[in-house]
């Protein structure tokens, strides 16, 4: 039997098309979603400006800044995760499946790996801290806890109607 | 003019969305329900078919972000903007419509 042997400048060239390809598909493919929502988002911002015309406001596209707006509608988010972790119960879920499913649910489009792990430590983890304050939700493990893997919450139990009213309130 | 940090929704605009819109609407069906103009206004009276058909886009694009459930194309007609023309929709109406908006 003969042994086909690759030289190894081939074989690097070869890897490096692979990662190469690989990387192009993935932009080609972010490219795709950002292209389609750009497309929405100036459609819509025409729009706004044309009804913005015909309210007496003709400006102010020149006048209004960007500003980064909430996730959906306002609450929404927060209104999700305690709806999530209040179904679970008793079960305890961690911040990475409650992001998942919120990534899901409302249908976030994240193009970078980055821009998804911000969502999850910043956005759903502060909302879920905010749940903890309110005394819906608790820390099903220890924050201290080197080896976790990320937060486990739980919906609290003893809470009884009137304090979750309350609490809601408060949110 | 400072914004606020809520995008809360309020029914006054969305009033306001909606009876714009009803008032594009009455336009239109006004429009198409003239007998052919003259040929000189003719053109005059396709633009403002043409303007009015953006708008309309526009209010559509707007409500339905305003809330995705909602349905902007069942939206009936309103008439109230005839009145800048006459206070009765007759034939003298009609014609001070016609000739301001291609005079």
């Amino acid at each position: 039997m003969t042994r086909t042997r690759t030289p190894s400048e081939v074989k690097w060239v070869a890897n490096e098309l692979a990662a190469v390809m690989g990387e192009l598909a993935t932009l080609e493919e972010n490219l795709t979603v950002l292209t389609a929502r750009r497309q929405e988002l100036v459609k819509l911002r025409d729009s706004l400006e044309v009804v913005g015309r015909v309210f007496s406001a003709p400006a102010l596209v020149q006048v209004i800044q960007p500003v980064n707006a909430h996730r959906g509608r306002r609450g929404q988010l927060i209104s999700f995760l305690r709806a999530a972790v209040r179904e679970a119960a008793p079960r305890s879920l961690s911040t990475l499946a409650l992001a998942r499913m919120a990534e899901e649910r409302l249908q976030l489009p994240f193009v970078t790996r980055q821009a998804r792990m911000a969502f999850r430590d910043n956005t759903v983890g502060r909302a879920l801290r905010k749940l903890v304050d309110a005394g819906l939700v608790e820390r099903a493990n220890d924050p201290r806890d080197a080896l976790a893997n990320g937060g486990e919450w739980r919906w609290r139990a003893g809470s009884d109607a009137q304090d979750l009213a309350r609490a809601r309130e408060a949110l | 003019m400072a914004l606020t940090m809520t995008r809360t929704r309020t029914q006054v605009a969305l009033n306001k969305l909606a009876f714009s819109l009803a008032e594009v609407n009455g336009e239109l069906a006004f429009l198409g329900s003239l007998r052919p103009a003259r040929k000189g206004r003719q053109a005059a009276l396709a633009a403002r078919r043409a303007e009015l058909e953006k708008l309309r886009e526009a209010f559509c694009t707007v409500i339905r972000r305003y809330d995705p459930e909602l349905e902007p194309d069942d939206l009936g007609e309103s008439y109230k903007w005839l009145k800048a023309y006459g206070r009765k929709p007759t034939a003298r109406t009609v014609r001070r419509y016609v000739e301001q908006r291609t005079g």
